[in-house]
């Protein structure tokens, strides 16, 4: 049996001894002797992630002024577990991976000569980034915060927001070797029991070496593998968040991670955004439609090029046509690897810009754009429709962040079988996109939900949204 | 919203479709045609409706479901030959058998999922709505009233119509394959066959509209219509109305799959959402390729009325064996 598996002992100086053997070489493991109520004890904490001064002025300065003395240290840990005013926990650590499981968790453990226990004393104080507004998910209203890498502190800032005794915060320790904490929330009210429960039971099988984000769950959340659409949406705003909850979703938020995971998640969560309940309909709807065709032109629109100048020239309108065939027979590429080659640079600059340093990241954006693009241009490499189409495509893709991923491979896929089949390998791959969003079912729920089958609900909160009365008389009307 | 129960009635509206849409007409007159509907409906509904009773009757004999499963394999290169022929005329020498049969089925691949198909017909069904708008109105130009044929009401000419319109198709049979059939009643194939001879006499007025008495010259006049058709700044629209049947055609051939699995006894899955499985994709793409490549010399329309007939055959001889075993079933037991 390992070491830290065993039972504690009532010796102190034999637990001392085994907790200096784990944690002695470290710099901030911090140990100090100390008599409380005529009892030897001894107090460890790691100084990171544990405050010294925290635990002189709410634990140590006020045993001092009760002036107590104890029979034994099963008595003296009786009375802080249960009398005294000390922040202590309510319930004794016997067991010695308790033990180091909350000095990870920045409390300090005070061990008592004459009782195997040791008191757990909430003097945590960790080093922490603010509360700040999130990078991504750009909203103009609403609230402006974002999570943090703290779980308390992304807990708190859910249950802020969401003041009803509804709101569950289930944490739970990941199987991995960091032994890494995420928590799961949920409505109780809204959210399936059938769910949840399957959502609690398939993370606690999961075994992964290191959980460094939520997204790392997401594979093992996916039902179909070959399926390319995401199992679960993410936000860094608690606002968003909330949202789901009230929408019975359930949210994993997984410490050390700014992101949280949302689950399930259906196709037309990505073309939604905070902003869309805080302007009008009729404005919100239209941005809404605006996100559904930048999508396909993201997906779909360089291989409708490539496919009407291969293979089907008579869907371009006949002026427009003799421009287009005039550019492209001043390059030696066929459309196809002309518009792959020109998709791909553009990925690459987009790939170079997001992980160069930023005082290099937006030289590598001019080069790549504006040097790049202007000289393939001029030596006849590229023709300006495809490098029109293509940087159309990129930026129709940044309508929908949330589906980029998805967006490039697809567009790759669909601009190889239009370039091979025309209009046949076009509608193979429109599908093949299809059919992977109509296989998703996460956690059994249909993904194109409450978009197909065509119903109230699709024009209700689905391709365009509703007036708020509307939205809460549904809201209402759920179960 | 929970997907409980896949409802596949969409793809079986979608696969109806196909047949009319890659075929050379429906062969009867439109007023004809929607007089005799009713009658016409309500019989091919009878006749899926006693199939569906009678199949419970003949499912445990194993030669009768091979042979079905054999008529659906031959179903399915058809479908894919009717479809390449259709793709070699309108863009000679791009096409390759191989590749009509590759493109067509890799789809199928991520429809092997229930749910996957009745999601994507619905789909496909939501999108031939507009497609079929954007059909009428680029041929709107052409549509006149005086193009429609009246043929004299006789018996010959009803007799006529009523053949047409009595074709049956493998998808009117296919419900009873269908795990929870029992449960559904007459419903699903009275609504089917409606709505199938709905649609093939709506597209016949529309076509005859347009072509007039020309139409059963025309070799594919559905196709025929679209190429001719323009739309605001657009001269040809084909494009899209191909684009759409070649996805309706992999959604057939996803839906025969998994009608073939379930002659094969998928009932053995853990759920029967993931029935078809991806084992069994290559031994069906191999066959169907090769069947396709044996009959490439052939006409497929021959081949298609042929199948037409066969499978009529098999619907009457199922009918007939069931009511047979049930006889025998209810003599034992008295």
């Amino acid at each position: 049996m390992p070491e830290k598996c065993k039972e504690s002992s009532r010796s102190l100086a034999e637990n001392a001894q085994f907790l200096r053997s784990l944690f002695g070489m470290s710099a901030d493991y911090y140990e100090k002797e100390l008599v409380i109520g005529g009892i030897r004890c001894r107090i460890v904490m790691f100084t990171g992630l544990s405050s010294p001064e925290k635990l002189t002025v709410m634990a140590l300065s006020l045993l001092e002024q009760e002036r107590r003395r104890f029979a034994d240290g099963a008595a003296l840990v009786r009375y802080l577990l249960t009398s005294s005013r000390i922040p202590a926990e309510s319930e004794p650590l016997a067991k010695r991976a308790e033990w180091i499981e909350r000095l990870a968790n920045g409390l300090a453990l005070l061990l008592v000569e004459g009782s195997p226990c040791a008191v757990a004393l909430s003097t945590q104080e960790m080093p922490q980034r603010s509360v700040s507004e999130p990078d991504g998910e750009g909203n103009m209203h609403g609230p402006q915060e974002a999570f943090t890498e703290q779980l308390r502190a992304n807990i708190s800032l859910l249950r802020r927001q969401f003041r009803t005794a509804a709101l569950v915060a289930e944490v739970h320790t990941a199987h991995t070797h960091a032994r890494t904490e995420y928590c799961l929330c949920y409505d109780r009210e809204r959210a399936a029991a059938d769910t949840v429960e399957a959502v609690r039971r398939r993370l606690a099988g999961i075994r992964l070496p290191v959980l460094l984000d939520s997204t790392y769950f997401a594979s093992f959340l996916k039902q179909d593998k070959l399926n390319l659409f995401p199992a679960a949406a993410y936000t860094v705003r608690p606002a968003t968040a909330c949202a789901r909850l009230c929408e019975g979703k359930i949210v994993i938020l997984v410490a050390g991670s700014p992101s949280a995971m949302i689950v399930p998640s259906f196709f037309s969560e990505h073309f939604e955004c905070l902003d869309d309940y805080s302007s009008g309909a009729v404005f919100a709807g239209l941005i809404r439609l605006l996100k559904y065709l930048a999508f396909a032109l993201a997906v779909f629109g360089p291989a409708l090029y490539v496919m009407a100048l291969s293979f089907a020239p008579e869907i371009v309108p006949a002026d427009l046509l003799a421009g287009l065939a005039r550019a492209e027979a001043e390059t030696p590429l066929p459309p196809m690897l002309e518009m792959l080659s020109v998709s791909l640079l553009l990925e690459i600059v987009r790939e170079a810009g997001l992980r160069a340093p930023k005082s290099i990241s937006h030289t590598v954006s001019i080069v790549g754009a504006l040097i790049i693009g202007e000289t393939a241009v001029s030596a006849g490499i590229v023709s300006i429709p495809v490098l029109t189409m293509a940087a159309a495509a990129t930026i129709a893709t940044l309508a929908v962040p949330s589906l980029y991923e998805q967006s490039i491979l697809f567009r790759f896929a669909a601009i190889l079988l239009a370039g091979i089949w025309g209009v046949l390998g076009f509608a193979c791959c429109v599908l093949l996109v299809t059919a992977m969003a109509c296989g998703s079912d996460p956690f059994g729920y249909d993904y194109l939900y409450p978009l197909m089958p065509p119903g109230r609900a699709a024009w209700r909160d689905g391709f365009v949204r509703s007036i708020w009365s509307r939205l809460a008389r549904a809201d209402r009307r759920a179960p | 919203m929970k997907r409980e129960k896949p409802d596949l009635f969409a793809a079986l509206l979608i696969s109806l479709m196909t047949n009319l849409l890659l075929g050379d007409g429906a062969g009867y007159w439109a007023r004809l045609g929607l007089l005799s509907f009713p009658a016409c409906a309500a019989a091919l509904a009878g006749v899926a409706w006693l199939f569906a009773r009678s199949w419970r009757q003949v499912e445990p004999l194993r030669p009768v479901r091979w042979l079905w499963l054999a008529l659906l394999t031959g179903a399915a290169a058809l479908e894919l030959l009717r479809l390449w022929q259709l793709l070699c005329g309108v863009y000679p020498g791009s096409l390759t058998l191989l590749g009509v049969c590759l493109a067509a089925l890799l789809p199928v691949l991520y429809l092997r999922r229930v749910s996957a198909i009745a999601q994507t017909a619905n789909v496909l069904l939501t999108l031939s709505l507009p497609a079929g708008l954007i059909l009428i109105a680029s041929v709107a130009g052409g549509l006149r009233v005086s193009n429609l044929q009246t043929p004299a009401c006789t018996a010959a000419a009803w007799g006529q119509a009523a053949a047409a319109q009595m074709v049956v198709y493998p998808e009117l049979l296919m419900p009873a394959l269908w795990p929870d059939h029992d449960k559904r009643g007459p419903h699903t194939a009275a609504r089917l066959a409606g709505i199938g001879l709905a649609v093939s006499a709506g597209l016949q007025l529309v076509l005859e509209l347009y072509f007039g008495a020309a139409l059963p010259w025309q070799e594919n006049p559905v196709h025929t219509a679209a190429r001719a058709g323009t739309f605001l700044l657009f001269r040809r629209l084909e494009w899209l109305q191909l684009a759409l049947w070649c996805m309706m055609v992999s959604v057939k051939l996803a839906l025969y799959l998994y009608a073939g699995v379930r002659l094969l006894g998928g009932q053995g899955c853990k759920s029967e959402n993931n029935a078809v499985g991806i084992k069994r994709l290559p031994v069906y793409f191999l066959l169907v390729v090769s069947l396709c490549f044996c009959w490439r010399q052939t006409d497929p329309e021959r081949l298609f009325a042929a199948q037409n007939r066969l499978t009529a055959v098999f619907a009457a001889a199922v009918i007939a064996g069931g009511g047979f075993l049930w006889l025998c079933r209810s003599q034992k037991n008295c």
